[in-house]
């Protein structure tokens, strides 16, 4: 099931990508970053709200497998969180001439790779089991409930990032469309495969 | 209600008489804010109300690193946290009154800490002096919320110093943009500071702050209890 999900998002991002390249080309050439940009950003935001869920969900159930995804979602949260920044900065450079600069959506991206690699270097620093799940699931609640705080408060900066991109033809929107379903289904396998492997180590150990 | 407040009570002044003494904390955060301050002086030019802003913000929170982590490492390494526990008190009451510990150790820091800082940098909030009490109330509430019970997650972790530190920073920072916002309206009369924005009010800031306060201590209150079971 699993591999049928990635194949599905495979080929939904090859389907994105030729739209984009074709018929959905954006004018300068680094601005066609956004098909990738927007879909790590959602995508990240997605992961966290699954690290809530899952927190929670142990919290009230006591099962490995909520711990399990849970750990799955925060690491395939910081791996979008990364994209994210990095295509950020890399789009920045381009049209404004700086890498980075203190502004409302900028901050708010570099504190979500924060708050997911808080996350797991808590998890990497627990010697022996006993109260890990507990503790990070704890975390993974207050990390959350961190993330509104981060959009609200980064309100008082100003801000130099587009507000919203507007596109010229229904082409663009449906290349960015279909990247973004195709980044999610790519997320939500990816967890899935993480949450096997951290449930196979738990039994080799 | 009353049983609640007699254990709140019981576990601030345990803590309290703990802290007098062995003075050992607050001598520790006194000591790292005035370095912190000396070596930002050292950077600047004169009156920099920007830098002084930081300079507040970075002892604050490095010095509620070392308030939250202390206060339970000695229950930890002690034995003291099985004791607080098997006494039947409510989790929640252990958590506020941690809490109400390491807000007060902050506002007494505060005290020492803000009067150097002013010095160092030539700056004289007497006109705003309100405004900087409750800026500083807030951040202590804020950061002590968050503190308290990340010092219960990483106490029993082996380099729990390091890792208080990245998860109190990452969480905090939220509260941090207010704070420092508030903190430049204070040392410079009102005039808007550099990369915020211009016609935030002082209310509009505390609001957001004490927002910040009230859901975090909510929050931090409700799950306590499955960091220490």
């Amino acid at each position: 099931m699993r591999v049928t999900v990635l194949i599905i998002s495979f080929v939904l991002m090859i389907a994105s990508g030729v739209i984009a390249f074709t018929k959905g080309a954006i004018e300068p050439v680094v601005r066609n970053i956004v098909y990738i940009h927007v879909p790590a950003s959602i995508c990240s935001l997605v992961c966290f709200g699954g690290l809530f869920v899952f927190s929670i969900m142990y919290l009230i159930k006591k099962k490995p497998v909520f711990d399990y995804l849970g750990a799955a979602s925060a690491e395939v949260a910081f791996v979008f969180a990364t994209v994210l920044n990095i295509t950020g900065m890399i789009f920045a450079k381009a049209e404004w001439g700086l890498w980075w600069t203190p502004s409302m959506r900028l901050i708010s991206s570099a504190i979500l790779w924060f708050l997911a690699a808080a996350y797991l270097i808590l998890r990497s620093s627990f010697n022996e089991q006993g109260n890990k799940a507990n503790l990070c699931a704890v975390f993974g609640i207050i990390a959350f409930v961190d993330v509104p705080f981060v959009y609200i408060s980064a309100r008082l900066m100003r801000d130099i990032h587009r507000p919203s991109f507007s596109f010229d033809s229904s082409w663009q929107s449906a290349a960015l469309g279909l990247a973004i379903v195709a980044t999610i289904m790519l997320a939500s396998a990816l967890i899935w495969m993480r949450a096997d492997i951290e449930k196979l180590n738990k039994r080799l150990n | 209600m009353s049983n609640s407040i007699n254990i709140i009570k019981a576990i601030f002044v345990k803590d309290i008489i703990n802290e007098l003494r062995s003075k050992q904390t607050f001598a520790s955060m006194v000591v790292l804010s005035i370095i912190i301050a000396w070596i930002f002086r050292l950077a600047s030019s004169g009156v920099e109300s920007a830098m002084a802003a930081a300079v507040i913000m970075v002892s604050v929170v490095f010095s509620s690193i070392l308030c939250c982590e202390r206060s339970f490492v000695v229950e930890h390494d002690e034995g003291c946290i099985d004791g607080l526990l098997s006494a039947s008190a409510d989790r929640g009451n252990i958590y506020i009154g941690k809490l109400l510990f390491n807000v007060t150790m902050l506002c007494i820091f505060d005290c020492v800490m803000v009067p150097v800082v002013c010095v160092c940098f030539n700056l004289t909030p007497a006109g705003n002096l309100l405004k900087l009490i409750v800026i500083l109330l807030l951040v202590n509430i804020g950061v002590s919320a968050v503190g308290t019970l990340l010092g219960s997650i990483v106490m029993s972790i082996k380099s729990r110093s390091s890792v208080l530190s990245i998860l109190i920073m990452a969480l905090i920072m939220p509260m941090m943009i207010p704070a420092i916002s508030g903190l430049l309206m204070v040392f410079s009369a009102g005039a808007d500071g550099g990369m915020f924005s211009a016609g935030q009010s002082f209310s509009e800031i505390a609001g957001m702050m004490a927002a910040y306060d009230a859901i975090f201590v909510t929050v931090c209150w409700l799950v306590f209890g499955f960091t220490v079971d």
